[in-house]
């Protein structure tokens, strides 16, 4: 016992490794969380873009001499501010807005990075993040980050959740749908920032989506998948960090790999069952059902 | 209304006529072409201290295209059209080799066919190195002997194209590796006041083995475990170096001019160490800087490594 | 659940979008305890008129509503891959009185049950949404805009390609609402079935063509100012109407 105690204990004695935890903690988390909108509501490839464009950002801002978060930032906000707006022309989807918007962004983000002299940090570090570099500050910014995070889906919710389900009763009902995407989208910006630092591009998409399909195959009603959403993401970083703490595998390939696993033991269970059904099944009669 | 509508479409184009200005306002930093007259021979090296080298053999016989910039990290650089461009009309080609610059492969065929290709660690025998893909430690520059050996490969080279400079090669050749054993003498002096136990050197990647080895340095090891920038620690690896610091008493890690000190500043933090990032490891300095040219880089490398060992 | 007599009245609505007219001047009546068709060929504007009806397109012209809205979308127009269950989507019927709250009364949810016993489907309050059949996720869809309690009930299409007996239950769940004092709109493209179980018609075409109890409408003369050659008319009188895609604005 003593010794189990004392192999979950080591990781702790390290200061990376605890700004790590913190970091997957309220990053993972509210990256898994938001990911459950982005996958009901068909944006898989959103978190991915957003990540692309916000490599303009930071080109721009690092040219500029500015944070280079604040650039990712602002450009990646324009961005969606941009796609729901043009998205709102009935000929276009917002969807179709920017699968055209992102790629043409990021095209550019990588010739500017070419030609602006000094860029440095090659497009690879922004690529890749590194979990076990981050700062106390970028711990205070993740957890700004989740408590903004929370309190939004504390106040709205009910509402984006039935704009995710059905659009055309939340106008009816006078909800102000133009504004809750937006919302969304803006916190699903700022989450993909913060975990952009921690985990870099090609991680992040895999943090936004993976906990989100996982918790998909085992929940059947949409909160219960959020809060499973969250925890395996949170699980995802934190086995991610003891496997990297005991093993020789980069950090952030670890939690990638955890996530994965996690998802595909999901869908084995799931197949197991026999149909893609939940893992658990309810038979309510006539009684009140439970909330 | 109608203003509303555009908006959105304005915004996106006012973020890219941006990109656009700043990326006609930049000069492309790669190309360092020489003015050249009617007769120079046209070459492209890959690395800045091979395009420092092939300056210092081929004189003013040869227009240098460089490919890297202070501010390219040759372990992932990606090549662009203008580096296809340099290459369609050169008559030398110049790599590194032991899989520096292996993205070169790719472009080679942009190269006429009759272009002498030089890789500039051929007949040097390599550190070796645990790493994937790598026959050996690729870093051979940063030895002086051997970095004359990589000078006397240019020259064959050089010669090859241009039978006619062959003596005025040869003589460049002689002269420069003259001074990079002046220049090796200046470093042994300048390390000379500091023991040899406490010569002890943490970088951010390992790029100093041949150094270490030709100055009698000794690495205590890397934040990224490799000869290469492009991997990821775990933090296994991590809290190994964090230990080893602590107990060997180096109270410096060196990050590079090229490399983001993320990980470095946390791994100093732990172990009760300072960062320190004016190394030239992988790449020279910017012009006008001291680490422009490679004697220059490597006397400044030297110089910040005594100045930190002392303070300890 | 009171039942209070409900009331519609329009007066020269009419809609552009996009630059274009959509609809034009329409005006009709619609009294308590009716169920009213909406009928036209493809982009007459009959959802266009439910939209404007419930405030989310702009209009000009009058309308005086009495009673409150419910509202059955197009079955198409819902995300039927979200994970909910029956159950929970009657209840989210309920969640805009709650406003900033998360939970539900029992009251709320004894009222969802009640409305999903009403369409026949109490059995199937926990299978999820996307597992139940096209006509029983429409009356799901019908429970739920019973447990909003409004009495003018707009729909959408609401009986469009689900099996009979579904279409049944929604037709007599409505009816019971009428008979009680509700007014219910429909658009719907099936002639044959409107003049079965409506007592009055609005037939657009961008303009109201007609409007009035079933026998003023159901005429060839009226029919053909809508429906143009896509109407067939056979020597004894029968007519068929040739209507292509389901695509409306």
């Amino acid at each position: 016992m003593g010794a189990a105690l004392e192999w979950l204990a080591d990781p702790w004695t390290s200061g990376i490794l605890r700004r790590a935890f913190a970091e997957v903690t309220l990053a993972g988390g509210t990256c898994g969380a938001l990911g459950c909108f982005v996958v009901v509501r068909g944006l898989a490839f959103l978190s991915e873009s957003m990540a692309h464009t916000m490599l303009l950002g930071v080109v721009l801002a690092f040219a500029l001499g500015a944070p280079v978060l604040a650039g990712a930032g602002i450009v990646a906000g324009l961005t969606v501010v941009a796609a729901v707006a043009i998205g709102s022309d009935r000929r276009l989807s917002f969807d179709t807005a920017m699968g055209v918007l992102l790629p043409a962004l990021f095209g550019a983000a990588v010739a500017a990075a070419a030609l602006v002299e000094g860029y440095r940090g090659r497009l690879a570090d922004a690529l890749f993040g590194s979990i076990l570099g981050v700062t106390t500050t970028d711990v205070a910014l993740a957890g700004g980050v989740a408590l903004g995070v929370g309190v939004t889906l504390g106040l709205f919710g009910r509402r984006l959740e039935l704009v995710a389900f059905d659009r055309a009763l939340a106008e009816a009902l006078g909800y102000r749908v133009k504004a809750l995407d937006l919302l969304l989208l803006l916190a699903v910006t700022l989450a993909v920032v913060v975990a952009l630092r921690a985990v870099g591009n090609v991680l992040v998409t895999a943090l936004v989506l993976g906990p989100a399909l996982t918790a998909r195959l085992v929940c059947r009603r949409f909160w219960p998948m959020v809060a499973v959403a969250t925890g395996v993401a949170v699980l995802c970083g934190v086995v991610g960090l003891y496997t990297t703490w005991y093993v020789e595998v980069g950090a952030g390939a670890a939690i990638v790999l955890t996530t994965t696993v996690l998802f595909m033991l999901a869908g084995a269970l799931s197949w197991l069952r026999g149909t893609h059904r939940p893992l658990h099944a309810r038979a309510i009669r006539g009684s009140l059902p439970p909330e | 209304m109608r203003i509303r509508r555009l908006f959105p479409y304005l915004a996106v184009g006012a973020v890219l006529t941006v990109v656009a200005l700043f990326a006609s306002a930049c000069d492309s930093s790669d190309d360092t072409g020489d003015t050249s007259g009617a007769e120079t021979i046209p070459l492209v090296a890959t690395t800045m201290q091979l395009q420092d080298f092939a300056r210092q053999v081929g004189g003013d016989r040869v227009s240098v295209a460089g490919i890297l910039g202070p501010s390219d990290e040759p372990h992932e650089y990606e090549p662009t059209p203008d580096d296809a461009d340099a290459l369609s009309s050169a008559r030398v080609v110049i790599e590194n080799g032991a899989n520096l610059d292996e993205w070169l492969s790719d472009l080679q065929a942009n190269a006429p066919d009759d272009a002498v290709r030089v890789t500039a660690v051929e007949g040097i025998a390599l550190l070796p190195t645990e790493e994937e893909g790598f026959p050996g430690d690729p870093h051979v520059w940063h030895d002086p002997t051997l970095a004359g050996q990589m000078i006397d490969n240019i020259a064959a080279g050089l010669s090859e194209a241009d039978p006619d400079g062959a003596d005025i090669y040869a003589a460049n050749a002689d002269r420069y590796k003259a001074e990079l054993q002046e220049m090796a003498a200046t470093i042994e002096g300048i390390f000379a006041p500091i023991p040899v136990e406490r010569r002890l050197l943490v970088t951010s990647h390992d790029a100093f083995g041949y150094f270490a080895r030709a100055y009698r340095v000794t690495q205590v090891g890397t934040v990224l475990p490799s000869v290469t920038t492009e991997t990821e620690p775990s933090a296994k690896q991590i809290q190994a170096l964090i230990n080893e610091i602590r107990e060997s008493g180096v109270t410096v890690i060196f990050t590079e001019e090229a490399v983001d000190p993320r990980l470095e500043r946390q791994v100093a933090k732990e172990a009760g160490a300072t960062v320190n990032a004016s190394l030239y490891a992988d790449v020279l300095g910017e012009p006008g800087s001291e680490g422009e040219t490679f004697i220059g880089a490597e006397l400044a490398n030297a110089r910040a490594m005594a100045e930190a060992w002392s303070a300890s | 659940m009171s039942p209070r007599a409900a009331g519609l009245e329009v007066r020269g609505l009419s809609v552009r979008l996009g630059g274009r007219s959509v609809l034009e001047d329409v005006s009709f009546k619609a009294p308590a305890g009716a169920l009213v068709g909406v009928l036209g060929p493809n982009g007459a504007g009959k959802t266009t008129l439910l939209r404007a009806l419930l405030g989310v397109v702009p209009f000009s012209g009058e309308v005086d509503m009495t009673g409150e809205i419910a509202y059955v979308p197009q079955s198409g127009s819902v995300n039927s891959s979200f994970p909910i269950d029956a159950f929970g989507v009657v209840a989210m019927a309920r969640y805009p009185r709650r406003r900033w709250g998360w939970r539900l009364t029992s009251a709320d949810r004894a009222l969802a049950l009640a409305m999903l016993d009403e369409v026949g489907l109490a059995a199937e309050a926990r299978r999820p949404f996307d597992e139940l059949s096209g006509g029983q996720r429409q009356r799901v869809l019908v429970a739920r805009a019973l447990a909003q309690e409004g009495d003018v009930l707009l729909l959408d299409e609401p009986l469009a390609g689900i099996d009979l007996p579904s279409q049944e239950t929604i037709l007599d769940v409505i009816a019971a609402r009428c008979r009680r004092g509700a007014l219910a709109l429909m658009t719907t493209h099936d002639l044959a079935q409107a003049a079965r179980v409506c007592q009055r018609l609005v037939l657009l075409d961008r303009v109201l063509i007609a409007e009035g109890p079933n026998e003023e409408v159901m005429r060839t003369d009226v029919l053909r100012r809508a429906y143009g050659t896509s109407l067939l008319v056979i020597d004894d009188g029968a007519v068929i109407v040739n209507d292509g895609a389901h695509h409306d604005h």
